[in-house]
C-alpha cells in the first residue's frame, strides 16, 4: 500500500469531531449491551421462569465484551465505528495503512479500561498539528475526514 | 367584404335531396336518373319562356302588315322555328345534355346546401353554448351536487375500500420503482443529516482550538 499523501490540519478530526463521534457509539454500545445482557434472560423468564445462573453469567459476559469487540472489529475492518461514519472520519495509522488486529484490540481495550485518561488524552488534539490525542500518540494512529 | 349570394331554394331542395340520397346509400342509377329529370326539368322551363317571347313576337306579326312585318319576321330566331322531333339522335342527344345540366345543377345545389347546414349548425351550436348550455349547467349542478354524487360516493365507497384501494396499495408496494424512491429518499435525508453534521463539527473544532490558542497561546506541536 503506498502512503498516504502529506494532509492538512484540517483533514484530520479535532476534538469537537472525536466526542460527537464517541458520544453516538456510547449511545448505540449502551442500547446494544442492555438488549444482549437483558433480552436472553427476559426471553427465558416469559417462556421457562426463572433463567439459570449460566445463561445470566454468559449474556452479561456478551454484553461487558460487546463494547471491546465492536470497537475492534470497527477499527480493524474499516478504521470506521457507527459514530465515525457519521461524522465522517476515519483511524487509520500515521502511515495510512489500516489498523491491525492486535492494534486495534489493545487500541479498545485501552480506551475502556482507562476510559478516564482516553478523555482527558483529547485534549492532546488541541495543540498537535495533526491533531492526534494521547492515545493516538501511544498506538501510532490518527483519525482523518473522508 | 361581400356579401354571399343568397341560396335559390330551388337548388338548396335539390342539394338536400343529393345529401340525403348520399346519406342514404342511394344507387349511383338513381341518382343518374335524378340528374336527368332535373335538367329536362330546367331545359322545359328555358323552352317556356322562349315559347312565351314568341307567342309574343307572333302577336305583335299579326297586328303588324307589309314590310314592317317582313322585318319583324326576318328578326325571329331560326331555331325556334325548326321542328321539336328529328330523330333519335336528336333525342340521345338532348338526353345527354339534359344529365349534364341537371349534374351541374345538382352538384351547385349540394355545395349551397352543405354550405347551408354547416353555417347553421354553426350559428346554433354557438347559440346554443351562449344561451342554453349555461342555464343547463347552473341548473344541473346543485342537484348533481346536493343529490346524485353522494348517493353515487355512497354506493361506490365501499367498493373502493374493499376492492380497489388494497390492490392499488400492494402494486404500489411491490412496485420496484416505489421501493426504490423510498429507499433514495431515505438515502438523501440521511445523507443530508450526516453532511450537516460533518460540517458543523469542522467548524467547532476550528473554533475550539481558535479559542484555546487566546486563552493560553502558543502553536501547533
Amino acid at each position: 500500500m503506498t502512503p498516504a499523501a502529506p494532509a492538512a490540519h484540517r483533514d484530520y478530526a479535532g476534538l469537537v469531531t472525536r466526542l460527537v463521534g464517541l458520544g453516538v457509539d456510547v449511545g448505540l454500545l449502551t442500547v446494544a449491551g442492555l438488549a444482549v445482557g437483558g433480552l436472553p434472560g427476559l426471553a427465558w423468564q416469559q417462556v421457562l421462569g426463572e433463567p439459570p445462573g449460566w445463561l445470566t453469567g454468559a449474556a452479561g459476559i456478551v454484553a461487558t465484551l460487546l463494547p471491546w469487540l465492536y470497537f475492534t472489529a470497527a477499527w480493524m475492518l474499516t478504521g470506521r465505528t457507527a459514530g465515525a461514519m457519521l461524522v465522517g472520519v476515519r483511524t487509520v495509522r500515521t502511515d495510512g495503512r489500516a489498523l491491525s488486529v492486535w492494534r486495534s484490540a489493545a487500541r479498545a481495550l485501552v480506551g475502556l479500561v482507562f476510559a478516564p485518561v482516553w478523555l482527558v488524552g483529547l485534549v492532546g488534539t488541541l495543540t498537535d498539528a495533526r491533531r492526534r490525542a494521547w492515545h493516538d500518540r501511544l498506538f501510532g494512529t490518527v483519525v482523518r475526514r473522508g | 367584404m361581400t356579401t354571399p349570394a343568397r341560396p335559390s331554394l330551388t337548388r338548396l331542395a335539390l342539394g338536400a335531396v343529393v345529401l340525403a340520397s348520399e346519406r342514404l346509400g342511394v344507387a349511383e342509377r338513381t341518382r343518374a336518373g335524378l340528374a336527368t329529370a332535373t335538367g329536362l326539368a330546367a331545359r322545359a322551363a328555358t323552352g317556356a319562356r322562349e315559347a312565351v317571347e314568341l307567342a309574343h313576337g307572333a302577336v305583335d306579326l299579326i297586328t303588324l302588315s307589309g314590310a314592317a312585318a317582313a322585318e319583324r319576321a326576318r328578326a325571329v330566331p331560326a331555331a325556334a322555328l325548326r321542328p321539336v322531333v328529328r330523330g333519335r339522335a336528336v333525342l340521345r342527344d338532348g338526353m345527354a345534355d339534359a344529365r349534364r345540366l341537371g349534374t351541374d345543377t345538382l352538384d351547385a345545389g349540394r355545395a349551397e346546401a352543405l354550405a347551408f347546414v354547416r353555417s347553421n349548425v354553426d350559428d346554433g351550436v354557438a347559440w346554443a353554448q351562449a344561451n342554453v348550455v349555461p342555464q343547463i349547467v347552473d341548473g344541473l349542478v346543485p342537484h348533481l351536487v346536493d343529490e346524485v354524487v353522494p348517493r353515487i360516493i355512497e354506493g361506490v365507497l365501499p367498493e373502493i375500500r374493499t376492492r380497489v384501494l388494497p390492490v392499488v396499495i400492494g402494486d404500489l408496494a411491490t412496485d420496484p420503482r416505489v421501493r426504490d424512491l423510498v429507499v433514495e429518499q431515505g438515502r438523501g435525508v440521511l445523507g443530508d443529516v450526516a453532511e450537516q453534521v460533518r460540517t458543523g463539527t469542522a467548524t467547532a473544532d476550528d473554533q475550539v482550538e481558535a479559542a484555546v490558542r487566546r486563552i493560553f497561546g502558543g502553536g501547533r506541536e
